[in-house]
């Protein structure tokens, strides 16, 4: 590829990086303002709905909920721009602090699931574009289509009754670990890592085997976008003049593939980094069905509680790693593609 | 329905006479139309064998049989009654939000193409509304306005808005830029008349495609919200949440009580895709 | 213009049943589904190039010569299909070959040994995410001559192919991108890829049609040039009379799926015999009959 690290380039990427702190602005402002217009009433989830006025009065006087709507924004923002998320109402313990506690199992599930969603993907919508038109590509578009159409939960609940109960190759759907499992110590909190740092194969062996359900059940739905737009630029690539000029000079219907491959990259990585950004919440339901104990799962259940700083947390968090994967994005889309940068 | 006007080699066609024909052609999409209308009006239709919203004795988690059908699930609902009764339950809340969503949007969207500069920065910003999973959206908005059924509409609605939206802008610049605009506004039509005479006709193929599509995707995103016991009161039927019902049973071999809800909403969300893709193909130009 | 170019080796047989034609095509027949069924594009089609031949496909749009030719090389994808027809190749690995009825690999290794290719837009050939020097190993090595040379020596080949083809800075040109040429040096490196592995018949699809006119002049007479030095065979496809005229010994004549008329270039100017011929030739500026031979000679081949 060669080394393309140039002026125009930093500059390029500079430009991106600037325009980071602006949108979480934008997002931060977005979360607050979500949360903070709604009419239902905090302290009433809190103390129940037959505490008495002066009680739930006090409660909200202590949440902050009675202060005007600009000074409950500019603290919220003040305290943002030290890192500080706030308390959340119910646990009363940093946002920050539970979000980070929750956060990697979320990763790891999400990062496997986007593995497998794009192995899946490509492959069914590279053989869909290869024999477009023929009955290996309406096998290939049925199957995009159904894989659409299931709700991942569903999917998930099938999964459990065929692998777990008919098979029986798979552990229970308890969490991560399952019952009576000791964690190995926290390196990332991601436990298929952390157990191999640590050496322990066996606890290894045991979240593989947990995170084989859910990670299954997203990827196949998640394959479904990527299949699409797989399936679209390939075939488009694999109809144009270059693939016509590639077969008349001999080359190998494998060969023309890849080169068809190739154009089409760009969109296909635009939209998995799209796809990733939004798994980050969308797996929710899937870390509810199996008590993953996610970041999603917990935002369900703090939006459910009508628990403020967590909501508003979990959308600054959440809109900044979509922000962060979107500038990575950029960054690989102008390694990758040389039109763009060489003028 | 008027036929067509044609102008400077560009043919432009009013909604062409007998669409309904078009889209309904092949047999099979005819079967999905049909499939989505039955299981959604046949609740009132036809006499239910047994009431959905009243348990039966002594006859829970029965699997399927002559007696019942679909079987019954742990509170002794007979299933098939009970997924019959969800449809007519989930699918026009569908439909009233994709109503609604299209209803804002393809106005909002016709009015960006006439505005330019300050549509190209909504769009921004709708993109990144975009990228947020809109089934977590939904549970925020149902969530944070009340539990009830209006605001499961209103939810559904607002996620789409966007998508709607950013499509009729987009047709609605290319079309902007076309030729026999350009000639309208020669002999000095008003922006008005070039969207409704010029613009709206053709957007309508889109918009009806797009609708199906949402009408799907609001199928699961409702059955998503069942699930989680948003928006729904028990002993309301609700697809997902007839699926929540019987989830710790599959772990324990009781497939039915999660087979035939789930299979209803595939077959319904497949078959408005299936609608979708037929109305773009036959008539988006 | 170097007039010898048209005085290549050897009498042409007016018919296609020689030996000595390196492409001999019969009944080639080719369909597409439409609208209203499945309409045959190509009807029974015969054609073929000598030896060390400039032969002309002419025609208009539409009316069969691509298509013609891409059914020959195995182009043609489903659903459109070949239905009938045979095309012999004399090919440098196999003999004559029927590149109809040859498997896949076979004739895989006729397009990349002896046959190359130029087609109408030089930016739809070439890859525009891969460097050029890539593409043109990648190329090279499709031929059997090639196929276990170096990586070095084909680098050597490649540059030297380009200055062949009056490109003056190879090396800039091998190390860069397609959209950073212009289409003229786009096209020459299109050329380059089809001549540098020296095959016997050069097939070149309207291969100035997308360029300006001063550019389009220099390209063909590069072509032919090279062309002859290789000892290699050329059919030209282009609606183009002029440059039929100019270029071809031979031409085939195009209309709605069938060849019409098959002639020299002499016969097919002053003994037009098909109607459509002479309209194509009306069109063109041109007079059918008619004015001394000298006057329209002069005027045709300038």
């Amino acid at each position: 590829m060669g080394t393309r690290l140039d002026r125009p380039f930093l500059i390029l990427v500079g430009k991106r990086l600037l325009a980071i702190p602006l949108s979480l602005i934008v997002v931060a402002t977005f979360a607050f303002g979500l949360v903070a217009l709604i009419p239902g009433d905090p302290a009433v989830h809190i103390l129940g709905q037959f505490a008495s006025d002066e009680e739930l009065a006090r409660l909200r006087g202590e949440l902050g909920l009675t202060r005007p709507f600009l000074v409950r924004y500019l603290a919220f923002m003040g305290q943002l721009a030290q890192g500080d998320l706030g308390t959340s109402f119910f646990s009363r313990r940093p946002v920050l602090e539970e979000i980070g506690r929750y956060l990697p199992a979320t990763i790891e599930l999400v990062v496997l699931s986007m593995i497998g969603a794009v192995l899946i993907g490509l492959v069914v919508g590279g053989i869909g574009a290869y024999y477009r038109g023929r009955w290996q590509d309406r096998i290939a578009s049925g199957s995009i289509t159904l894989f659409q159409s299931v709700p991942d939960f569903l999917l998930a609940l099938l999964l459990i009754f065929f692998l777990f109960f008919l098979l029986g190759v798979v552990p229970p759907p308890v969490g991560r670990l399952g019952f009576g499992a000791a964690t190995p110590p926290a390196v990332t909190g991601m436990l298929l890592i952390d157990s191999l740092i640590a050496g322990d194969f066996d606890t290894f062996r045991r979240a593989a085997a947990a995170s084989v359900m859910p990670v299954l059940a997203l990827s196949i739905v998640y394959s479904a976008y990527i299949g699409k737009i797989s399936r679209t630029t390939v075939s488009a690539a694999l109809q144009s003049d270059q693939a016509l000029y590639a077969r008349a000079c001999g080359l190998s219907e494998w060969r023309v593939f890849t080169y068809a491959l190739l154009q089409a990259r760009t969109p296909i990585l635009t939209y998995g980094a799209i796809l990733f950004g939004s798994l980050i919440g969308g797996a929710a339901i899937i870390e509810t069905v199996f008590a993953w104990r996610g970041v999603g799962e917990w935002a369900l259940q703090s939006m459910l509680k009508l628990d403020m700083p967590a909501i508003q947390g979990f959308i600054v968090v959440a809109g900044g790693i979509t922000l962060l994967l979107y500038l990575l994005l950029d960054i690989l889309v102008l390694l990758l593609d040389p039109r763009i940068r060489l003028r | 329905m008027s036929a067509g006007v044609q102008n400077a080699g560009m043919q432009v066609s009013a909604v062409q006479p007998s669409w309904i024909r078009r889209l309904l052609g092949a047999p099979l999409i005819l079967a999905a139309f049909v499939l989505v209308v039955v299981l959604a009006t046949a609740h009132w239709i036809v006499p239910l064998p047994y009431n959905p919203i009243m348990p039966g004795a002594g006859s829970s988690l029965q699997p399927p049989s002559l007696e019942h059908w679909f079987g019954t699930d742990r509170f002794g609902f007979d299933l098939f009654s009970r997924t019959l009764a969800a449809g007519s339950r989930d699918i026009p809340l569908a439909l009233a939000g994709t109503l609604l969503s299209a209803a804002i949007g393809v106005p909002l969207g016709l009015l960006s193409v006439t505005r330019g500069r300050a549509g190209e920065l909504i769009m921004r910003g709708l993109d990144a509304f975009q990228a947020f999973p809109l089934v977590v959206l939904a549970v925020a908005i149902v969530a944070l306005t009340g539990n009830r059924l209006e605001n499961v509409v209103l939810a559904i609605a607002i996620i789409n808005v966007p998508r709607f939206m950013r499509l009729v802008r987009a047709q609605g610049l290319s079309i902007r830029e076309s030729r026999f605009v350009e000639a309208a506004r020669t002999y000095g039509a008003s922006w008005m008349r070039i969207l409704s005479y010029h613009i709206l006709p053709n957007v309508t193929g889109v918009i009806i495609a797009q609708s199906s599509l949402t009408a799907a995707h609001s199928i699961v995103v409702i059955a998503a919200l069942s699930f989680l016991g948003i928006g729904i009161s028990p002993p309301q039927a609700s697809w997902g949440a007839m699926i929540q019902s019987g989830a710790q049973n599959m772990a324990t071999g009781q497939w039915w009580v999660v087979l035939f809800p789930g299979l209803a909403v595939l077959l319904t969300v497949a078959s408005l895709n299936a609608l979708a893709e037929a109305a773009d193909r036959r008539l988006a130009q | 213009m170097n007039a010898s170019i048209l005085h290549i080796e050897g009498a042409l047989t007016a018919g296609t049943n020689a030996s000595a034609e390196l492409l001999d095509v019969t009944g080639l027949t080719t369909s597409f589904p439409t609208a209203s069924g499945r309409t045959r594009v190509v009807k029974d089609v015969t054609f073929g190039v000598g030896r060390g031949n400039i032969t002309g496909i002419v025609g208009e749009s539409g009316s069969g010569k691509s298509i013609s030719v891409k059914s020959v090389l195995g182009l043609v994808r489903a659903p459109g299909r070949v239905e009938a027809g045979r095309a012999l190749f004399q090919s440098s690995g196999s003999g004559e070959i029927d590149l109809l009825a040859a498997t896949p690999r076979e004739r895989r290794a006729v397009l990349g040994t002896d046959i190359g290719f130029v087609i109408q837009n030089p930016f739809g050939a070439l890859n525009p995410v891969v460097p050029i020097r890539k593409q043109f190993r990648t190329v090279l090595k499709a031929s059997l001559n090639f196929s276990g040379t170096s990586t070095s020596k084909l680098d050597t080949i490649a540059h030297e192919a380009l200055a062949q083809v009056g490109i003056n800075d190879p090396a800039r040109v091998l190390d860069g991108y397609p959209h950073q040429l212009s289409g003229g040096m786009a096209q020459r490196v299109v050329i380059a890829f089809a001549l540098a592995r020296r095959p016997k018949l050069v097939i070149a699809d309207e291969p100035t049609t997308a360029l300006d006119l001063t550019v389009q002049r220099q390209i063909l007479d590069l072509m032919a040039a090279r062309a002859a030095e290789l000892h290699a065979s050329v059919l030209l496809i282009t609606h183009d009379l002029g440059v039929v005229a100019h270029y071809c010994r031979d031409a085939f004549v195009f209309y709605k799926g069938s060849v019409v008329e098959y002639g020299t270039v002499e016969d097919l100017f002053y003994r037009t015999k098909h109607p459509y011929t002479k309209q194509l030739i009306a069109a063109s500026g041109g007079r059918a009959e008619g004015g001394t031979a000298e006057e329209e000679k002069t005027a045709w081949l300038s």
